[in-house]
């Protein structure tokens, strides 16, 4: 047995506050006002890609392995779709991954959630970021039905 | 109340991210809020040797590989555990759609300073660096964890802990230098 303590406590480096909050700067409404702005520029390029995407996914589901490699190109989609301010597109992808999480689903019933889901994120993706929640959901409980 | 400005010109960013596509998006964001550098990853391998060049003052990194293994975790560790200090003591938001109880908890252990749910929109990233600016806490060497402390609270607790616990909440204990525990 030794006295030293087991356990150091180090003041934190102080470096990344000294830098940031010099007091100048952007505030959250300004950072994401010019992000928005920065972001339009691409914003065709992602819907039109993202559309792309679904509809390959959807195409391509034959076994279990497609599924979970679809699960990946679904969350690469919801990622950038947030991103871009595609709230209701994002959320429908994010919920398709619920769904297809479900073990008592199987490839038939699969295979309708992708293509119920794809279309709805697709039809969220053509109405631009003012999407309505409500009607795309509205949308994906018909189709998933 | 007036909102909490940032100035991120003098700062330097790196980003470990699998997802290629979402690096231009980081870029495009960070670039919008005044960022000086920002470097994109897809590998964590590759993440340790831009880690020790360019010596960020944060990083964002995904906790899951492709195949679902919890690398990031590693990568935190790693870095936690190997580099010298100031490094080790860089922030690192872990980040990931898995969010489960037990990946956030585990991400926590590994040494994270927060965990960011996946997707998250340009507000959500501004604010968390905002968050990670102002929630500092101290930094702990022990054998079986190097992290940020994780103690937050102690609900329930009489001892002289709340009331550390309390300081530490309003930054108080900051600069006070703190002794061995």
């Amino acid at each position: 047995m030794t006295d030293q303590p087991n356990t150091l406590l180090y003041d934190p480096d102080p470096t990344l506050r000294r830098l940031v909050l010099s007091g100048g700067g952007v505030t959250e409404t300004e950072a994401v006002a010019r992000a928005d702005a920065a972001l339009a520029a691409s914003r065709g390029a992602f819907e039109a890609w993202a559309v792309g995407r679904l509809a390959g996914i959807e195409a391509k589901i034959t076994s279990e392995e497609h599924a979970a490699r679809n699960a990946i190109a679904l969350a690469q989609v919801r990622d950038e779709a947030m991103l871009y301010r595609h709230e209701a597109a994002a959320r429908v992808v994010d919920h398709l991954n619920v769904a297809l999480s479900d073990p008592n689903a199987d490839m038939a019933r699969r295979k309708k959630l992708f293509r119920a889901h794809a279309l709805a994120a697709a039809h969220a993706l053509a109405q631009g970021p003012r999407a309505s929640r409500t009607d795309i959901d509205q949308l994906l409980a018909t189709l998933a039905a | 109340m007036s909102e909490r400005r940032l100035d991120l010109a003098q700062t330097s960013v790196l980003i470990v991210e699998p997802n290629v596509r979402l690096h231009r998006v980081y870029r495009d964001a960070l670039t919008a809020f005044g960022t000086g550098r920002i470097s994109t990853v897809p590998d964590w391998d590759g993440a340790l040797a831009r880690f020790t060049e360019e010596r960020p003052h944060l990083a964002f990194v995904e906790v899951l590989d492709e195949e679902r293994r919890a690398v990031g975790l590693d990568w935190i560790r790693r870095v936690r555990r190997d580099f010298p200090f100031p490094s080790r003591a860089v922030p690192i938001v872990a980040s990931s759609a898995l969010t489960t109880s037990k990946t956030v908890c585990e991400a926590r252990n590994a040494g994270a300073n927060d965990f960011m749910k996946k997707p998250f929109g340009v507000g959500d990233l501004f604010r968390q660096i905002t968050r990670v600016v102002e929630f500092v806490r101290p930094f702990v060497v022990d054998r079986a964890y190097v992290g940020p402390c994780r103690r937050t609270q102690a609900e329930g607790h009489q001892g002289p802990e709340r009331r550390y616990a309390k300081q530490l909440r309003g930054g108080s204990i900051l600069g006070q230098g703190l002794q061995p525990a």
